[in-house]
């Protein structure tokens, strides 16, 4: 599953929150594969057609005054039913484009993906926007993991007993957007558990846990 | 068997005591007693020593689930309740004026236990005002150089506090 | 004697700020500084006096008009008036003033955030403050060996007091309001009913907190000078007439 950066950097105060408010409601679709980012790459860059510098976006949408028949663009005031229409189709056509086979030099554009087979740690900079993790309580489950810690993607597999390439899946979902650092640690047996901590040792925790989950129902 | 508890803290009338009440095996009990401050506008009760619900385990162990009194003078309480705690559930009222010195207020006297345990975010009536954002707990978060899993989130709503105590717990597999 | 007599900040409808003002008439150092409080903001505690017991006849203590009080522009207001020494105290120790100044001033309204919480909803006449304190006057007198007595909100603000130690008022009320409220509950948890005392019995001494009313409760410390039957007789009735006179 690949996420679609949005970048709204040009806009005024209101109108931000107004697409983030859309954002939210749109993300109650799981399908819905659209985030807000702070920084570039965009996928799509959401501009006043006064901007007029250079920006770096896949696709450029304009917002203007009155209707236009020119592609990409939305009038104002913006409608979420409009903005909502556009993604969809936006979504469609990025991934039909990244289907087509890719020019030789954008290659090391894949390289950058991480493989299930990676050593690397992977540590989060900054909880993820809604959006991007949904309820999807196993991408939260691993994004609150690597919160914690640095871990590889082995261990992230072995704690919450998913596939290794689902891990490396949602490492990627998060990368893209981001949030993801990699740390070379040297590699060292997996230890959990702070010294001094409630649990004697980690069978204990992880019993307890197992424990509390069950009644639960989690 | 020593006893376990999660803490629910956050300000007055953020959810406290419905969270708990949501998934403890009993009502909850509670401390309630009529507001007489400027509280009594958003409510007519407030929480001054605990709120107290339970959940038992299969083996038998039991977890308690501990509410604080929202206000900052009842910190003498916040310190006895946290003994023994496991972790902190920080819920948050979006309504407040500033929900993020709230989250600053929680989050620093709560810090050593914090330092120990673990600690989740929920923000509560986000559907009433929207704004701050998620995001925007985020960015202050990330200012502050933490980070911690936050969700919107009904107190009302057992799968809600029950999302927020499930993350609660995959931080403590790690910690 | 030195006795520190606190008005009420609902009466005011919100707490003192100028503390330190205040602390300036007093002759004995007040344990006003939060223990373990944090920055709490409600540590402020209403205008504290120094003085004798007030001449329960002087029956214009402080010239404040407690509606113009609430007004947010009210300008802070001070009326000096000489009280005399009236009640008996059981400590010599104790003893330390006879004619001293009552000052009281009013703290102009706080509207900032931090101290929303502190704009008290109760709100009662001055008439209603003066015959009350009558009554603390009245316990501490008939109780040789008590030394506090607080009328404070059961959300634990204090309204009215009277000490005779340093002691941290707020705290107290604060405090109290959760052993009170924990008390109540464990009533109800035991099947039993109306919760009358919660009480500390210590070594040299007792804390006996009760109910006035819904939103009132009474906080009486004593030293083992007053045998705790007639601790919680006078409390009790204490209790009863501040019910009558606050209702």
């Amino acid at each position: 599953m690949t996420i679609l950066r949005f970048g709204i950097p040009h806009l005024s105060d209101p109108e931000v929150r107004l697409v983030k408010a859309f954002f939210r409601l749109y993300s109650q679709d799981p399908t819905f594969r659209w985030t807000i980012v702070e920084g570039p790459p965009y996928d799509v860059l959401l501009v006043d057609e006064s901007v007029s510098e250079d920006v770096v976006a896949g696709t450029v949408l304009t917002l203007t005054p009155v209707k236009s028949e020119l592609p990409n663009t939305l009038e104002r005031p913006l409608r979420s039913d409009h903005l909502e229409a556009w993604l969809k189709k936006a979504e469609y056509d990025l991934r039909n484009a990244r289907l087509q086979p890719q020019p030789p030099e954008e290659q090391p554009i894949d390289e950058q993906r991480i493989d299930p087979t990676s050593s690397s740690h992977f540590k989060l900079r900054r909880w993820p926007p809604p959006a991007l993790l949904g309820s999807n309580p196993v991408r939260v489950r691993m994004a609150t993991l690597i919160s914690r810690r640095a871990l590889r993607l082995d261990e992230m597999a072995a704690i919450t007993e998913q596939p290794l390439a689902e891990c490396a899946a949602v490492v990627n979902l998060l990368r893209g957007a981001g949030l993801i650092e990699i740390q070379d640690l040297p590699d060292k047996p997996m230890t959990m558990g702070r010294a001094g901590g409630r649990f004697a040792d980690q069978s204990v925790k992880q019993s307890f846990v197992s424990g509390v989950r069950n009644k639960l129902g989690l | 068997m020593k006893q376990i508890k999660f803490i629910f803290t956050g300000p007055p009338g953020a959810g406290k005591t419905t969270a708990i009440a949501t998934i403890s095996e009993f009502p909850p009990v509670s401390t309630d007693v009529f507001s007489t401050d400027s509280l009594s506008k958003l409510k007519d009760t407030t929480t001054v020593a605990m709120d107290f619900g339970q959940i038992t385990l299969e083996n038998g162990q039991k977890i308690g689930l501990y509410g604080t009194p929202g206000q900052r003078r009842f910190k003498f309480m916040w310190d006895i309740l946290i003994q023994g705690g496991l972790g902190l559930i920080v819920l948050i009222d979006n309504r407040r004026p500033e929900p993020f010195k709230d989250l600053a207020m929680y989050l620093d006297n709560f810090s050593e236990f914090i330092e120990k345990t673990d600690a989740v975010i929920g923000i509560t009536c986000i559907d009433i005002k929207d704004t701050p954002t998620l995001d925007d707990y985020q960015d202050f978060l990330k200012e502050r150089g933490q980070i911690y899993p936050s969700f919107a989130i009904d107190a009302r709503n057992k799968d809600d506090v029950l999302f927020l105590l499930n993350t609660l717990l995959t931080c403590l597999e790690t910690s | 004697m030195k006795i520190k007599k606190g008005k009420l900040a609902a009466f005011f409808g919100f707490k003192s700020q100028n503390q330190e003002e205040s602390t300036e008439q007093k002759s004995l150092p007040v344990t006003d500084k939060p223990i373990d409080f944090g920055e709490d903001i409600h540590t402020e505690q209403p205008a504290v006096i120094d003085s004798a017991i007030a001449d329960s006849k002087a029956t214009e203590p402080v010239a404040i008009n407690s509606e113009n009080l609430l007004e947010p522009s009210t300008e802070i207001e001070e009326k000096t008036v000489e009280v005399e020494e009236k009640a008996t105290v059981a400590d010599p120790l104790e003893v330390e003033a006879t004619n001293t100044e009552f000052k009281m001033a009013t703290p102009e309204p706080t509207m900032d955030y931090e101290h929303e919480e502190e704009h008290l909803i109760v709100n009662y006449s001055k008439e209603q403050l003066a015959v009350s304190e009558e009554k603390l006057e009245e316990f501490m007198r008939v109780c040789p060996g008590a030394y506090g007595v607080l009328i404070s909100t059961v959300d634990g603000h204090e309204l009215l007091y009277l000490v005779k130690r340093d002691i941290p008022v707020h705290k107290i009320s604060t405090m109290n309001s959760s052993l009170l409220a924990l008390g109540e509950s464990i009533a109800r948890e035991s099947s039993q009913k109306l919760c009358q005392f919660v009480i500390l019995e210590n070594s040299d001494g007792r804390v006996v907190s009760l109910r006035i009313n819904d939103i009132l409760m009474l906080t009486c410390i004593s030293s083992k000078d007053t045998n705790l039957g007639m601790l919680l007789s006078v409390g009790r009735n204490t209790a009863g007439d501040l019910m009558k006179i606050l209702s």
